[in-house]
């Protein structure tokens, strides 16, 4: 397992290294000019110029590369072109509800997904799985800030259980705000996760190994939980991983309709305002994020399945 | 000295399968016993209904087959009575089955010391430890060499012959007395194949389980069994509780031509008959019934050599 571990993270190396080049290479080839937005109607020259030498855009492209690179390693991913503050520090403040709030998303998806797939499998066919597979249809034809909207209407206005938005004060206030959006979160991840979760139960149902499992007089309940449910997550798990590092982008929707101070917010000011630092910053936490959930995704898949461990 | 009671009794089994909207009769007429402590062999070509008669005992048909009359009795009762309830009690404890194909009946991700004792598990209050100690034991008694190391292992840590063993101590495991045998030697090498042949030889010796043993080699019957049953096109066309009655003196062509198909170590050196024609495919064949058995003698029975399905069969071959 140990060994695996390590094969995983040292492949992940280029692939990283290649997200910082493209990163850099992005930002650089976007249009607009962050000096004239920071020093408003008709700037002179001079102040552009002293703006670009102060911030180092005056440099060769190769050296302000290299320059980026050596600040990743010492940890410096330089400043807030508007908010005086280290991006590090920004990045800081800014991740946590997003970390949580993909974590507690996917735990609800999964939640949500797992009875269902099992309920449905067992009654393939019937009137329950028709129903969920209606279900699924509804809830993936609405887009996710709609379902975000609704959830607050009823749940936040109607009856007010939930706050409307915001991310509260304490750390318990922030648990409790990010409820509403994680559900809103996991609600989007059901559709898929529970198609494919049903087609791996239904599968292994029909395999042979759970029709040995049934000869040997075992009860339901353990040939669905240890042997149909358990063999069809492994690849439930892949698309749980796919669908987890899309929500690294999809968190930019939610934080929006629920005003949550995350990287989504973060990188959508840092974009309007031509803010490079925050952007290649906010740009690259989010990479590093999918890369993680799909590391996670990696480690997960070979604690289910041995054969993977062992290759 | 009277007959020991039957352990399994079918009586006029039927099965139909529903395809593409139309019922076809999978199964017809099939009755027949397996004597308490005896082995009987089920014999037939791929597609003849042996296995689908083993898995109508287990419950185990796919959604579109279905038993639409006859009786399966355990221990004198019926098996398609109660919806299962009956049978689900003697699942593992009183019947136990061994797959064709080990590779793909043993669970990939579980350790196949869980495999062989969780149905034990369930049943009683082992705790891991003591588990783990009566897989191992199970282990050794089909041969499997260093059980303890062996217990953790993962089916695709094994070859064939092992995972085949471990099937065989899971289907020992809550001491059944009748087990179920679904070719269970085709997907291994030949000498493999003896050395699960022995072990079933030594089950029977020491456990007093009662065998029914579904397969296409009649030399493999011929090995291990008392009775057999030949099937063709779903149904029984000759039947004996002496096998070596059969071996002898085979009453019905079809057996005739299914003996006459095994090489002869021996024989005189000629060419292999064979059999010119499979069977018909299910929903080609005769939908009329089976008509009922002749006897021969008391335990010895054949079907009309007329049935219209081997008809077609004889007619267009050179065997009569």
């Amino acid at each position: 397992m140990i060994r695996f571990l390590v094969k995983r993270i040292a492949l992940l190396i280029p692939v990283v290294f290649g997200i910082i080049t493209a990163t850099f290479l992005l930002m650089h080839a976007t249009p607009g000019d962050p000096a004239l937005t920071y020093l408003g109607n008709h700037p002179t020259p001079a102040a552009i110029a002293a703006l670009h030498h102060q911030w180092g855009l005056d440099k060769p492209i190769i050296n302000q590369y290299f320059d980026f690179i050596g600040g990743l390693f010492t940890g410096d991913l330089g400043s807030s072109l508007f908010y005086n503050e280290t991006i590090l520090k920004l990045i800081a403040l800014k991740l946590p509800p997003t970390l949580m709030l993909m974590l507690m998303g996917s735990l609800f998806g999964v939640i949500f997904a797992l009875p269902l797939a099992i309920w449905t499998a067992i009654r393939k066919d019937k009137f329950i799985d028709h129903l969920v597979s209606l279900m699924n249809a509804v809830i993936l034809g609405m887009p996710i800030f709609f379902i975000g909207a609704m959830g607050i209407l009823f749940f936040a206005l109607k009856i007010p259980i939930f706050p409307v938005g915001g991310y509260g004060e304490s750390n318990l206030q922030h648990l409790w705000s990010l409820v509403l959006p994680s559900i809103t979160i996991g609600l989007g991840l059901v559709p898929l996760l529970v198609r494919s979760l049903r087609t791996s139960v239904i599968e292994s149902l029909d395999s042979e190994y759970v029709a040995f499992a049934r000869s040997k007089g075992l009860k339901n309940r353990a040939v669905w939980l240890k042997y149909a449910l358990r063999n069809g997550s492994i690849s439930g798990i892949s698309i749980l991983g796919i669908q987890v590092g899309y929500l690294a982008g999809g968190s930019l929707v939610i934080e929006n309709v629920f005003a949550i101070p995350g990287m989504g917010s973060f990188l959508m000011s840092g974009i309007l305002n031509r803010d490079f630092p925050v952007v290649q910053g906010a740009t690259l936490t989010f990479a590093m994020l999918v890369v993680l959930v799909y590391l996670m995704t990696d480690v997960a898949y070979a604690l289910l399945d041995p054969r993977a461990r062992f290759k | 000295m009277t007959a020991p009671a039957n352990i399994l009794e079918f009586e006029n089994l039927q099965i139909v399968a529903r395809i593409a909207g139309r019922d076809y009769i999978a199964i017809d007429n099939v009755s027949f016993n397996v004597a308490q402590g005896h082995a009987r062999g089920l014999v037939g070509e791929s597609g003849s209904g042996k296995s689908l008669t083993l898995r109508a005992i287990m419950g185990l048909l796919p959604s579109n087959v279905r038993v639409t009359s006859g009786s399966i009795k355990f221990q004198g009762i019926d098996l398609l009575a109660d919806k299962g309830k009956y049978r689900k009690s003697v699942l593992g404890t009183g019947i136990s089955m061994v797959f064709q194909e080990p590779s793909v009946a043993l669970n990939p991700v579980m350790k196949i010391g869980k495999q062989i004792t969780d149905s034990l598990v369930e049943r009683s209050d082992l705790n891991r430890r003591q588990a783990r100690e009566r897989a191992i034991d199970l282990m050794d008694q089909v041969g499997i060499r260093d059980p303890e190391k062996r217990v953790d292992d993962f089916p695709f840590q094994l070859s064939g012959g092992m995972k085949q063993r471990v099937m065989i101590a899971a289907a020992i495991a809550c001491g059944p007395e009748l087990i179920l045998c679904d070719e269970p030697t085709t997907a291994l090498d030949v000498t493999i194949q003896a050395q699960i042949i022995d072990l079933f030889k030594k089950l029977r010796s020491e456990l007093k389980v009662s065998l029914l043993y579904v397969t296409h080699d009649i030399g493999v019957v011929a090995e291990l069994c008392d009775a057999i049953s030949v099937m063709y096109s779903g149904r029984i066309v000759e039947q004996v509780d002496d096998i070596n009655k059969v071996f002898s003196n085979p009453q019905h062509p079809y057996t005739k031509a299914l003996l006459s198909a095994i090489p002869r170590i021996d024989g005189p050196i000629q060419r292999l008959k064979g059999l010119e024609k499979t069977a018909p495919s299910l929903t080609q064949r005769s939908q009329e019934l089976a008509p009922p058995m002749t006897q021969i003698e008391p335990g010895w029975e054949i079907a009309p050599f007329e049935f219209s399905d081997l008809n077609q069969m004889w007619s267009s071959s050179s065997h009569e």
